[in-house]
């Protein structure tokens, strides 16, 4: 990659040449990359005809890219200061746009987004909206002002600004009293950093393990141990500098993974292999296909028959706690009567399962029969029109439905403007010039991703209403009983005949989001080399996002915690160290916590969104656009941001104790953002204004950041 | 290029164009004002731009329902304005910030020029 020892240019026009010819020496390395790449694809296709088994491909893919991204980081390894935290601050515009893309292209965006289309229709678009929205915020108010600034972290920026003295030289101003003060609001800013970073980096992790276990077989924490040992490889050597490098390379195996088999799938069905344009020739006769599948009269049966069975839970539900004695009673006595006329060894098998998983207590068999009539309902209901916003029943439910939506696209804009790993990028490109354009880069990087998912999420849903659709169940296509036996405890797709006609009916499917982009190069009938470069799409994507959260809390650690606070006299050489034994330490914690399947965590990654636009957001952007905001006002502004949104989630979140009941204006709990940031906003106005001014090291800070580069 | 990690900016010391002394304590004012005019535009460049994203994606959803009736393209027009309309204005909304800033920039550096 790029030589350590790079002379430093003495003078501007050096400096721009230099640039330039670094920019021209990269290009052509990812070039290279990229024509290698579509070799191993060829070479791997033409392997699979002559007949090397699926098993083996998948292994190919998994460790051909781990080694890769291993290799990337082990050739740009450095304990360069500036190198291991911000790159050197020379990444250019384009290739720093694709790492902040491959940065926030998570596993959560790459697999499970198309699928959430698919499901949800027209509701699932504010996440499209919402999560490209976030980067105008990061564009016009916080990207060239913290690329102004010039140091290393965010906590950095928020501790200089609400302290009044920058940086290392606190005794010139400010004294003792105001370090004090900006190592509160330091304090602050990396516990915020780390929350947000933590539940996101496990979510990651879990997501590597989960890939890595359905494409190769291996166990699934052996998957997650395998992920991390690449993202170690990777951060803990360079840090900043090689996973910039890792993050190009992984951006452009997304985009191909994603592209290949959406392209294919768009020239099947509409004839012009442009997804995001095809699409809307499908969209209308999809609308004639939903509507003709609600007004089937075997589609209504089935229906019919998931009404029947909520109502029997509701029956159960409403005969507590007899109803659950009874049941435990009836429950033996299916399987005594299976044991006593020596039925076959399933049937007694099936009759003891359902045996042991009776609810044991009656709370327990409340709780349970609600989710399970609540599901069977959801069932019974016919689908939605896709591309209608806000169906409902009434006028009210309609609002109440919008104005989720926009609840929603507020959180995800506001939060995304407050992510330490994406704004950690802003540190980066040579100028702030350089900054405003890398984000342009980075939103047109990860709209080539976002414009393509709603696209797929329509041709497929039209393939499945269609073709599947009325098959015969002797003749399911491969993929479904495929995808039905990956994960049999928790079966990605299944398909029983509810009605007993032989004939699949929409309502009889239950597919999971996940499936969908795993699954399309098999809908779209593309061989398995395909399949398998999707997984590696979805594994790089989890990677990238993992190794930007990873280094953004270490080095929240090691630079604010360790350095500014605890040992301001540290070395270079022991901060660089110091970072990388951190990163190790909370790899581990991350994979050891992604390991025990939480699910509760996994939940709460949406709610990051909202924690970190109400937390981080206001402070941020005051401390750039109002002079008068104060260390008092910031510190009382994180605070009551994030009490406010952690406080709205608790209330309102049936899983963490709340209930659904208590929300204010109907806003459903995973939005708390939207009313935790305007709460934040406020409190940071209303105390800066009560107490007095900020220093003049202060204004001084802030009068620099806004200034033209010169 | 790599900047050491105490030399932070120190806005309490003043900018070289600042200190140039009494012969400068002109220009220095002068600097001040272009300084002080290129943040005022910058200002209503923010705002101008902020409104426009506000509008596209309130608007877009406040409406939806209004405007699902109108097509392009067989689009019904909200869903192509969530789908892909909107995110192609944020994007456009981000280029046309960091052209005229880097206009803006360029103007700023003549006038110091002028000044100097």
């Amino acid at each position: 990659m790029n030589k350590p020892g790079m002379p430093a240019p003495s003078t501007t026009a050096d400096l721009k040449q230099d640039n330039r010819r670094y920019f021209r020496r990269l290009s052509r390395y990812y070039l290279w990359f990229t024509a290698c790449l579509a070799l191993f694809l060829v070479a791997l296709g033409i392997l699979e005809r002559e007949g090397m088994p699926r098993q083996w491909i998948g292994h190919l893919y998994m460790f051909g890219t781990i080694v890769l991204y291993a290799t990337i980081g082990v050739v740009a390894r450095t304990s360069n200061v500036s190198e291991y935290y911000v790159a050197g601050r020379r990444v250019p515009a384009l290739f720093n746009g694709m790492a902040t893309a491959a940065d926030w292209i998570s596993a959560a965006s790459f697999i499970s987004l198309a699928g959430t289309l698919y499901l949800h229709g027209f509701d699932a678009l504010a996440y499209v909206m919402g999560w490209t929205g976030g980067y105008c915020l990061v564009a016009l108010l916080i990207a060239p002002y913290l690329r102004k600034f010039a140091q290393y972290t965010i906590p950095d920026f928020l501790a200089a600004r609400y302290n009044g003295n920058a940086g290392g030289n606190g005794s010139a101003n400010g004294g003792g009293r105001g370090t004090g003060r900006g190592t509160a609001v330091r304090a602050m800013a990396v516990g915020a950093t780390i929350v947000v970073s933590f539940t996101y980096v496990v979510a990651q992790i879990y997501a590597v393990g989960l890939i890595a276990s359905r494409f190769t077989g291996v166990d699934f924490s052996v998957g997650i141990f395998l992920g991390l040992a690449s993202i170690l490889v990777c951060s803990f050597l360079g840090g900043m500098r090689a996973i910039t490098w890792t993050q190009v390379a992984q951006y452009i195996i997304i985009l191909v993974a994603f592209l290949i088999p959406t392209m294919w799938l768009s020239a099947k069905f509409a004839g012009n292999p442009v997804p995001q344009v095809a699409y809307g020739s499908v969209l209308p006769k999809l609308a004639q296909r939903e509507a003709q599948l609600a007004l089937d009269p075997r589609e209504q049966e089935v229906r019919a028959a998931f009404r029947a069975r909520a109502d029997g839970y509701a029956a159960r539900i409403d005969g507590l706690p007899h109803s659950w004695e009874a049941g435990k009673v009836e429950a033996q006595r299916r399987l005594d009567v299976a044991r006593s006329r020596n039925a076959s060894l399933g049937e007694i098998r099936t009759a003891e399962r359902d045996l042991l998983s009776y609810p044991r207590t009656a709370d327990e068999a409340a709780r349970l029969w609600t989710e399970e009539r609540a599901a069977n309902l959801a069932r019974a209901q016919p689908p939605e029109p896709h591309a209608d916003p806000f169906p409902g029943k009434t006028r009210e439910e309609s609002d109440i439905r919008r104005n989720n939506f926009l609840a929603l696209v507020f959180c995800l804009m506001f939060g995304t403007a407050a992510l330490p790993h994406i704004l950690m990028r802003a540190y980066t490109t040579p100028s702030v010039h350089e900054t405003r354009v890398s984000v342009f880069w980075a939103l047109f990087f990860i709209l080539l991703i976002y414009l393509t998912m709603p696209a797929l999420a329509v041709l497929a849903k039209y393939d499945i209403y269609t073709s599947l659709v009325g098959t015969h169940f002797s003749s399911l296509p491969t993929w479904v009983s495929y995808w039905a036996n990956v994960d049999k405890a928790n079966p990605l797709i299944s398909i029983v005949d509810v009605n007993g006609d032989g004939i699949v009916q929409l309502a009889e499917i239950a597919i999971d989001g996940d499936v969908l982009t795993l699954a399309t190069p098999e809908i779209g009938g593309l061989p398995y080399v395909i399949s398998g470069l999707v997984a590696a799409g979805g594994l790089a994507a989890a990677l990238s996002t993992a190794d930007g959260l990873l280094l953004a809390i270490s080095n929240a650690l090691s630079h604010d915690i360790y350095f500014k606070i605890v040992d301001p006299g540290a070395s270079t050489q022991k901060r660089v160290t110091i970072s990388k034994l951190l990163l190790l330490a909370v790899a581990f914690i991350a994979a050891y916590v992604a390991s025990q399947k939480p699910a509760d965590i996994l939940s709460l990654v949406g709610a990051a969104f909202s924690l970190a636009g109400s937390t981080l957001f206001p402070a941020l952007v005051a401390g750039v656009f109002w002079k008068r905001a104060n260390h008092q006002g910031a510190i009382a502004g994180m605070i009551g941001g994030f009490l406010v949104c952690l406080y709205y989630m608790l209330h309102t979140n049936p899983m963490l104790g709340g209930s659904a009941d208590a929300a204010w204006f109907h806003i459903a709990p995973i939005s708390a953002g939207v009313f935790g940031v305007p709460a934040g906003l406020a409190v940071l106005v209303a105390v800066s204004l009560l107490t007095p001014p900020p220093s003049n090291a202060s204004r001084g800070l802030v009068e620099h950041i806004r200034a033209p580069e010169q | 290029m790599p900047i050491e990690s105490t030399a932070a900016p120190s806005p309490s010391s003043p900018d070289p164009d600042r200190a140039a002394g009494a012969a400068g304590a002109a220009t220095g004012a002068r600097i001040a004002a272009a300084r002080a005019r290129h943040w005022a535009r910058t200002r209503r460049l923010t705002v101008i731009l902020l409104v426009l994203w506000l509008a596209t994606w309130f608007g877009t959803v406040f409406f939806a329902r209004d405007l699902a009736h109108l097509s392009v393209f067989g689009w019904p027009l909200s869903f192509y304005l969530a789908a892909q309309g909107s995110s192609l204005i944020y994007l456009a909304i981000i280029g046309a910030y960091a052209w005229r800033m880097r206009v803006l920039d360029r103007r700023f550096a003549r006038m110091l020029e002028d000044a100097a």
